[in-house]
Parts: C-alpha cells; structure tokens; sequence
C-alpha cells in the first residue's frame, strides 16, 4: 500500500481497521481448526 | 555493463530488517577509480529511505558521480523522497519528447494497415521501438502518450511547489504513523521495512500470516475496496540477496 498527499487519516485508519479485522479473522479461524 | 566487462561494480549490503544501508560500508567500497554510486533513494517495495545524505557527505564519495533512483509516477515514495533530496534538479521537458504515435496519425498509414500482434494488442506491447506506431490503437491515437504525462508532471509540479515540501512532509509523516499505530501489535499481520517512522515513506508492504499476496489482495478490493498491488514483491524484500543494493561501479 503506498500513501498520497490526497489521502486522509480517516482513509488510512480505513485500510489499517480492514488489515488488522482480516488478519484477526484468519488467526481465528486458525485457533479454531486446531 | 558488469556482464559485458564494461564495469565492474560492487553490490554493499544491506540491514536484513530494514533495508537500511551503512554509509560506512559505502565508504569501504570505494575506489580511487571509482565513477559512479548508485543507490534506490526510496524503496517503492518497503518504503525505506536509504541515508543518501550521509552517503553524500563521505569525502571519498565527493571524487564520484553518484544518483540516486527514483519512481517518476508520482507515487508516495517519490514525493516523500524529495524531502531529502534538495539537490535535485527539476525535470526538464522538452519537446523531444514527442511520441511516435503523434507521427502514426498519418494519413498515408491508413492505406497500410498492419494487423496487431495477437499479443500485447491492448496494451500496445511491441510498440515502443523507435518509429511510427505500426497497429491501432496507437496509429489513430492524435498527439503523443507522453504528452499526457507531461502535462500531468507540470500540474503535479505546481500543485507541490503550492503546497510547499514541508508541508506535504508533516502530512505524509502523520499518515505513516497513524498507518504504524494501525497495524503494530496485530497477530499474523506484519509490514517490512524500517519498524517505525525513521528511514521510511509512506509505502508498506504488508503480509497476513495464511494468505499470500494476491488472495490478501482479492480480499482487500472484493470486500474493502482498497486496491493494492499484489506483485510478488515478497520475495524480493531487502532480506533476500536479490533486494536492490546500492552499487559502487568503477571503469574497467
């Protein structure tokens, strides 16, 4: 991912809250097959 | 130019974690013929920021020519380089710059229609030889492909000398951070590069532990609409031998 002057905090929490909720459902899920 | 005997040049190496090369291991590698430095100012990979300005600063280093690489698309990494880099000077366009699509409208071409290659046809893959573009789209297209970007770069140009580096910097800085803090302490969720606000731009390379770079990608657009640019970059990152170092070349 990469940032422009265009952007904004909002848009850049936007896509950390979308990382970090894919990332938390995989580890989940991984948790849950053990 | 190596390869061919024409040079011979000397890969340093680079901080495993982040990419990060020592100006003192520059300074080791060069050489009374030593002609020229080159190093990646701003990864577009990992987003570190090699310390140019230190490397510059080496006395030995004054006796060579050296660059440093940057994007030229206007991406983040590009402007953000450009904090450091005040020696740099503005590009200058000319009118050499001319495309040859603009002397593919032609009329005469339109009598000696050569069909497109089945490959690259959309793309106009095969046409960047020098002379008239051979194949539509291209030899209908008006004017020059460059042209576009030219008058793009202008507007960018202006559009930051407006805004001022400085300003552009603080904000682009606040974006990284707030991107940092976003991500840090997520299980199975790591970026590469320098692990903070130091020595980066605001380009992340980023993996989710079970998921490789183009299903991450699929999921960030199909279901977040963020686009990203899945290119199997991972392999490549600074903590593989195939990174880009930065060289110290000499004549032969």
């Amino acid at each position: 991912l990469s940032f422009g002057p265009f952007l904004s905090k909002q848009d850049v929490k936007y896509a950390t809250d979308a990382l970090a909720e894919i990332a938390m459902m995989r580890h989940a899920a991984a948790v849950t097959k053990r | 130019m190596a390869e061919r005997g024409w040079i011979e040049q000397t890969r340093v190496p680079i901080e495993p974690g982040t990419g990060l090369v020592d100006p003192e291991d520059i300074r080791k590698a060069i050489r009374p013929d030593t002609k020229l430095i080159a190093v990646t100012h701003a990864s577009n990979v990992t987003g570190t920021v090699q310390p140019v300005r230190e490397i510059g600063r080496s006395r030995a280093s004054t006796a060579s020519r050296w660059s440093w690489t940057r994007p030229i698309r206007g991406t983040s990494a590009d402007r953000r380089a450009g904090r450091t880099s005040s020696t740099c000077s503005p590009l200058r366009v000319t009118r050499d710059c001319s495309a040859p699509a603009a002397r593919a409208s032609s009329t005469s071409a339109r009598h000696r229609e050569d069909p497109a290659p089945a490959q690259g046809r959309r793309h106009g893959i095969g046409q960047r030889a020098a002379g008239p573009a051979r194949f539509p789209p291209d030899k209908y297209e008006p004017g020059s492909h460059n042209a576009i970007g030219i008058a793009g770069l202008a507007a960018g140009v202006a559009w930051v000398a407006e805004q001022t580096v400085e300003k552009l910097y603080e904000h682009d800085l606040d974006l990284v951070r707030t991107f940092i803090d976003g991500v840090s302490d997520v299980e199975g969720l790591i970026y590469h590069g320098p692990q903070g606000v130091r020595h980066r731009v605001g380009v992340f390379s980023v993996q989710v532990s079970g998921y490789d770079a183009h299903e991450l990608a699929v999921i960030l657009e199909t279901t977040y609409g963020i686009l990203t640019r899945p290119a199997s970059t991972a392999h490549r990152l600074p903590m593989r031998r195939s990174a880009p170092q930065p060289v110290v070349a000499r004549h032969v």
